[in-house]
Parts: structure tokens; sequence; C-alpha cells
């Protein structure tokens, strides 16, 4: 009925609506679990532990025994850093006892302490548009999806994919993530997402609030997978256009995403808030 | 045992691209390593062949990656379509041109990522750092592409032959 090339094209027509649709639903349902994904995953994983481990292996031969030569050079700095770092020690630990008394005097309430385990990355992202790591800790040491991962400096992202031992985590520099934030001085309210260059926009920000380069920005416990108060970045760029309501805020994460390490993962965050409907 | 070689193949790949480059900053713009890979299937194998690898690669890459699942599933399938569609027409087989074939086949990628991006409206995609990155992909692969596409197909046909060896030794034995 229909010759070769118009069936061809056909195909190829219907083919691409196909894969349209099923890239459009898979993006919408980025939670969701996959069988040969979970599979897949847990054979993928254990490989890249192991490269990993050879890589820094060989780093840490490369960076001990090569780099001896420099170490007479390196012995000289670092006697001078540790002098200045021994100054540094007592003027903090001069501010870590007024600290300490005016907590005591204000009864400030101790920060509430979350069970947290410790996770290597054993993986990064394939590919540079996506932000995501692998990490070697998984259901089997209770891990579950949604649970916050942070690192001393900040927070990091949130468990997305899990199997027994490794776990998938979406990075908040990537896209698709979402943190619901708050600039810490001027309690104005946003949406943390992530940007391309390692950065993140604050979103629906709204121009009423006077925000600076520098304001830090924490997270806010709305949206119910990040305790309140966990830092996220700082303010590095702020726009505010004559027209609309929000206005355009760059945030650089506290977390260096090239060198993340290990990371800890949150284990008992806290639930999130229930919204009483108005009788 | 084709099987083992594309599913080592596409392992090793992986793990280069996920632990091994990571470690060092100079390749931050390296491009997806796979491309190459499914290029070849495309260019000198067996379609069967060619299939069961991407799949397997595919699939990996989709479960350790942050993208939606089935993004780089059917990025490679088009990729494979078109470059046996092409080896028809084009002597995309001669090496000379691989090079070529490589930073096309990236730019390729890209584009269909850009187009899936705009589709699943993340704008935040668009911007000048992504033409930066995707035009340090288009130097990494044209200068390594075809290097590696090469260094594949001389590793199958030692592999075919150790196998060609061995079964013929066994039938003669």
């Amino acid at each position: 009925m229909f010759s070769r090339k118009t069936m061809m094209v056909l195909g190829l027509i219907l083919f691409f609506a196909f894969t349209i649709i099923f890239i459009s639903v898979a993006g919408s349902r980025r939670y969701a679990a996959h069988t040969p994904g979970r599979f897949l995953f847990s054979v993928v994983a254990p490989f890249q532990k192991a490269t990993s481990g050879s890589v820094r292996f060989f780093q840490q031969i490369w960076r001990h025994y090569f780099f001896l030569i420099s170490v007479s050079e390196q012995n000289q700095r670092l006697r001078r850093e540790l002098a200045h770092a021994r100054s540094l020690e007592t003027r903090c630990r001069e501010i870590e006892l007024t600290n300490d008394r005016l907590r005591s005097l204000l009864d400030f309430k101790a920060r509430t302490d979350h069970e947290v385990l410790a996770a290597e990355v054993i993986g990064k992202d394939p590919s540079p548009w996506f932000k995501s790591v692998i990490i070697d800790k998984g259901s089997a040491d209770g891990l579950r999806k949604g649970l916050p991962v942070l690192i001393p400096e900040g927070i990091a992202g949130v468990v997305t994919e899990l199997s027994a031992h490794y776990a998938k985590v979406l990075l908040i520099i990537d896209p698709n993530s979402a943190v619901d934030a708050l600039v810490q001085r001027t309690r104005a309210r946003g949406m943390v997402k992530g940007k391309a260059g390692n950065q993140c926009e604050l979103k629906y920000v709204l121009r009423k609030h006077e925000l600076k380069v520098g304001d830090t920005v924490v997270s806010s416990g709305l949206d119910g997978i990040f305790p309140k108060g966990l830092r996220v970045g700082r303010i590095s760029e702020v726009v505010r256009h004559n027209a609309g309501i929000f206005q355009e805020v760059t945030v650089s994460p506290y977390v260096d995403f090239e060198t993340l390490e290990e990371v800890l993962v949150i284990l008992d965050p806290p639930s999130p808030p229930e919204f009483v409907r108005p009788p | 045992m084709r099987v083992v070689f594309h599913l080592a193949i596409g392992l090793i790949l992986i793990m280069i691209q996920t632990a091994l480059l990571p470690a060092f900053s100079l390749f931050d713009t390296m491009y997806d390593l796979a491309v190459p890979y499914i290029l070849y299937l495309g260019i000198y194998c067996h379609p069967a062949e060619g299939v069961l690898g991407l799949l397997f690669v595919g699939l990996c890459t989709d479960s350790i990656s942050g993208a939606p699942f089935g993004l780089y599933l059917t990025t490679y399938l088009w990729l494979f379509g078109l470059v046996r569609q092409s080896v028809r027409y084009l002597h995309v087989g001669n090496q000379y041109y691989l090079p070529l074939v490589a930073g096309a086949g990236v730019l390729g990628e890209n584009l269909w990522f850009f187009l899936m991006f705009w589709i699943l409206d993340r704008e935040s995609a668009f911007s000048s750092q992504s033409l930066a990155q995707t035009g340090g992909q288009l130097i990494w692969a044209v200068l390594t592409g075809a290097p590696l596409m090469l260094t594949i197909r001389s590793a199958h046909k030692r592999w075919s032959n150790r196998i060609h060896g061995l079964s013929t030794k066994k039938a003669r034995g």
C-alpha cells in the first residue's frame, strides 16, 4: 500500500514521537524505581568503587613518594604556616570560650544532633550536563530515598536512587534539584536550583527584599528534606529588573563539588511540616 | 563470546568516564566516551551485535547518571541508526574521516540533549558555559575519538582471532 520510503519516514516519525513521550514521562518521574536501572546500577557500582580506589591509591603514591624532592621546601613553608595557625588557634579558642559563655548566658538551645552516616564518593556522573555522584552506602546501611546529604561546609544533595550497598545522590547544582531556602540576613525565602557552571540560583525571591552579594543562604526546613539552618551557599550576584515581581539571584555553593570525596547522610531528617487546613 | 567483549568494553569505558577522568581537572570538558564506541558499533559491527552493545552501555549509563532514565539509551539508538544509514552512502569507515565522524557524533549527542532540555523545560541548561562545554567536547572528540575507535577495533579483532583460534584448536583436538 505504501512505498518503502514512506514507511521508513513514518517509522522515523513514530520513533521520534515515542522518544519524546518516553523521555518526558521519565523526566517527570525522577524518583520512580526502574528495575533494569537498579540492577545495572548494582553491577556497575562495585567496578566504579574499585577503579576509584585504584586511582586514589596511585595518587597517594604520587603525592607521597615522587614529590619528595619538594618536601624540604614545603617543610619550611609549613613551619611558617604552623606558627601562623597556632596564633590563629589561640584567637579562635578565645572566641570559642566567649561564644560558650554567651550561649549559656542566653540559654541558647543546643543544636539538634542528627544521626549521620559517612559515605565515600566512588563515581561521578558520566555527563557534564547532569550533576550526581554515586556513594558507597545503600539501603543495607539504612539509607532511603530523599535523605539529605551534606558535608561540614554545607548541603551537597539528596539521595535519589538506591541499591543494597550503593546510592545515587543528586547534587544541588543539578537543574533538577530544589532546596527550599532563605537568606539568613533578610529571611527572604526562595528556591535554590542548580545552574550551569557549578552554581545555583535562588528563584522566586520577591523584588522587595534587599539582598546583597555575600549574604548567606541557608535551608528553610520547609521542603521536608533538609533540616532548617544548613548552609547552602553565598549570594554572588543579584539582578533586579525594572519589570517582574522576582529578582535574579545567583548563589555560589559552599561545597566544592569538584573535590567532593566524602559526604555525610542524615539518617533521621525532620519530618515534613504539616499544613493544617483552615476550618 | 562476542557478548563478553562488548560487556567488558562498555564497563571499561564507563569506569574511565566516571571514576578515572574526574580525578584529573584536565578532562573537565571530556566528551561522552560511549559515543565513539556507539559509532564504532554502527560502522564496523553487525546490527545485532551493535544493538546488544548499545543496550548495555545505554542502560548502564542511564542507571548511574542523574539524567531522566532512558535519555542515554534513546540518544545512542538515534546515533547508531544515523551511523548505519550514513555507512550506506558515505565512506565514514575511512580512518581519515574518523575524527570528523567522532566530532559529528559528539555534536549530535549534545544537540539531542539540548532538544530534550528544551522539551523538559530546563532553560537553565542553555548558557555561554554550555557552549564552552560543547566546544571543549568537540575538540577532545576530534583529537581522541578516532584513536579510541581504532583501539576498540584492534582489540575487537584480536579478541575475535583468539576466540577463533581457541575454537579451531578445540575442534581439532
